[in-house]
């Protein structure tokens, strides 16, 4: 991967995800606002979850790198809990559940495609 | 609640081992090819112990897949499934070479043979080069992101580029000395067969060289041996210094560098000695001891580290790890970054793409943090 290539990459990866996350976001019951909270919140940290462990993999190596990623996943889901917490309309499921369930969905669904498509 | 804990403990436990299972590789510069067998491309699977399995798929002809890393005879698909090379045919077999792209040439040992390519991957032509173990030529690695294994070559006017990977050419060393600190095998360069044992406690001075970042190798070449060994086997020499044991039982002296040796002498408490401190990759911190019956490594890692204290010239005393700080990976890192170091301008111009697509992701979740506040402000629950 060229440095150049990385906005590409990371713009790819964010609108993978929104659509993912989008979907199950229907499934599980968000509707309207929720959708666009559903679709900031990912504009919101998908980025920097992408972004510093890559900075951290090229200036200290793949442990450090590793580590960093499992951190900021875990920092992701608990942020995006926090604003769903604030701002969704949708009450009837926690909202670090939801969270939870988007983030492990567009992670899953992901590889899946991923493995069915080779 | 309880189930909510559950959910968050087995995330917990899952996603460290999706992390940890894509474990950084050997890369190359990705390229696309498509499918040119007629009767359809089988996937295949690498197995452990790197043979290749045939599975149930196959890619029809026509199809076009993105290569990610591949050897003489298969290409791997988009990191997963692997295809014959003979099945597809590379989409642009015109390689542009960038030249921030890579680094400031040096010379380097061919160690095996080596046939050079018209582009950085399996996947382009031979050039009809093939260079002999014991050439020296000229390269410039890689210097992009993800380690490529490729490096660009130049012997006699005659350029091109070569595969890295496995030990095929040196890549940057010093003339310095290594201890051998446990027993090992040396294998020849060229055809890796065994061709002799080190045994701990060998002073080796002459070439270290570092090969490629996964073998986890040195090439060495002194007066008396030449050959691969393992990295963990070697470790840098450092300074002279004076070191006293005031633990409270004896201290151990085993036979090698490693804690899996035997112990072959006990220090007393109170004892003072003059050593040498031997670092490496895995094990820092080992003294060599020897009062002239006993010969053999203190290991502070194994044994009560925090009372053993290098003393000074005036009688202050240092902490270990002061000391051990000190050339604790070797010259690995100096070497591996001598060819970034010497290309400054490239470096800042890598760095600074870096820094801006990190602030960029900074200033895209302040922008979206406050949207959703701004959009947010009046509430309505369903």
């Amino acid at each position: 991967m060229r440095i150049n290539e990385l906005p590409l990459i990371m713009g790819r990866a964010l609108i993978i995800t929104i659509i993912i996350e989008l979907i199950v976001a229907i499934i599980i019951g968000l509707r309207k606002k929720d959708l666009i909270n559903v679709i900031l919140v990912n504009i919101m940290t998908n980025p920097l979850v992408v972004t510093i462990p890559l900075y951290i993999n090229i200036k200290y190596g793949l442990l450090e790198r590793n580590i960093a990623l499992f951190i900021f996943e875990i920092l992701a889901v608990l942020s995006e809990g926090f604003v769903y917490s604030k701002y969704l309309k949708y009450k009837k499921i926690n909202p670090y559940v939801i969270s939870l369930i988007l983030n492990l969905s567009s992670y899953l669904t992901g590889t899946l495609i991923n493995r069915i498509i080779y | 609640m309880k189930k909510y804990l559950l959910l968050i403990l087995s995330v917990l436990l899952f996603v460290p081992s999706i992390i940890f299972a894509d474990m950084g590789a050997p890369a190359i510069e990705p390229y696309k090819a498509t499918v040119t067998n007629k009767n359809g491309a089988v996937l295949y699977d690498k197995k452990a112990d790197d043979k290749y399995e045939a599975t149930n798929k196959i890619l029809k002809y026509g199809e076009t897949v993105e290569i990610t890393f591949d050897d003489e005879e298969y290409a791997e698909i988009n990191y997963t499934n692997y295809i014959k090379h003979s099945d597809i045919t590379m989409i642009e077999k015109n390689y542009t070479m960038k030249d921030s792209e890579w680094g400031k040439a040096y010379n380097a040992l061919v160690l095996k043979e080596l046939v050079v390519r018209t582009g950085p991957a399996n996947g382009y032509d031979k050039t009809g080069l093939t260079l002999k173990p014991g050439t020296i030529v000229s390269i410039r690695e890689g210097i992009f992101e993800g380690g490529s294994v490729w490096a660009y070559v130049n012997y006699n006017g005659q350029t091109g580029f070569i595969d890295t990977y496995n030990a095929t050419i040196t890549l940057g060393g010093r003339i310095e000395t290594r201890v051998v600190m446990t027993d090992t095998k040396i294998k020849d360069a060229s055809t890796g067969n065994e061709i002799g044992t080190l045994t701990a406690g060998t002073e080796l001075y002459g070439k270290i060289y570092n090969v490629d970042a996964w073998s986890h190798s040195y090439y060495i070449e002194t007066k008396d041996v030449k050959g691969i060994v393992e990295k963990f086997h070697l470790a840098t020499k450092g300074k002279e210094i004076t070191v006293n044991y005031s633990g409270k039982k004896d201290l151990n002296v085993y036979s090698s560098g490693s804690v899996e040796s035997t112990v072959i002498g006990k220090i007393k408490p109170g004892t003072t000695f003059k050593t040498n401190i031997y670092s490496d990759e895995i094990m820092f911190g080992a003294f060599y001891y020897d009062d002239g019956t006993t010969k053999g490594w203190i290991l502070p890692e194994a044994d009560d580290s925090e009372f053993i204290k290098v003393t000074g010239k005036d009688d202050s005393s240092q902490e270990l790890e002061d000391i051990t700080g000190v050339n604790l990976f070797g010259d690995e890192e100096e070497v591996t970054d001598k060819v970034v170091k010497e290309n400054p301008t490239q470096v800042s111009n890598f760095n600074q793409t870096l820094l801006l697509v990190v602030i960029g992701a900074l200033v895209l979740f302040i922008v979206a943090l406050v949207t959703i506040m701004l959009i947010n402000k009046k509430k309505s629950d369903y």
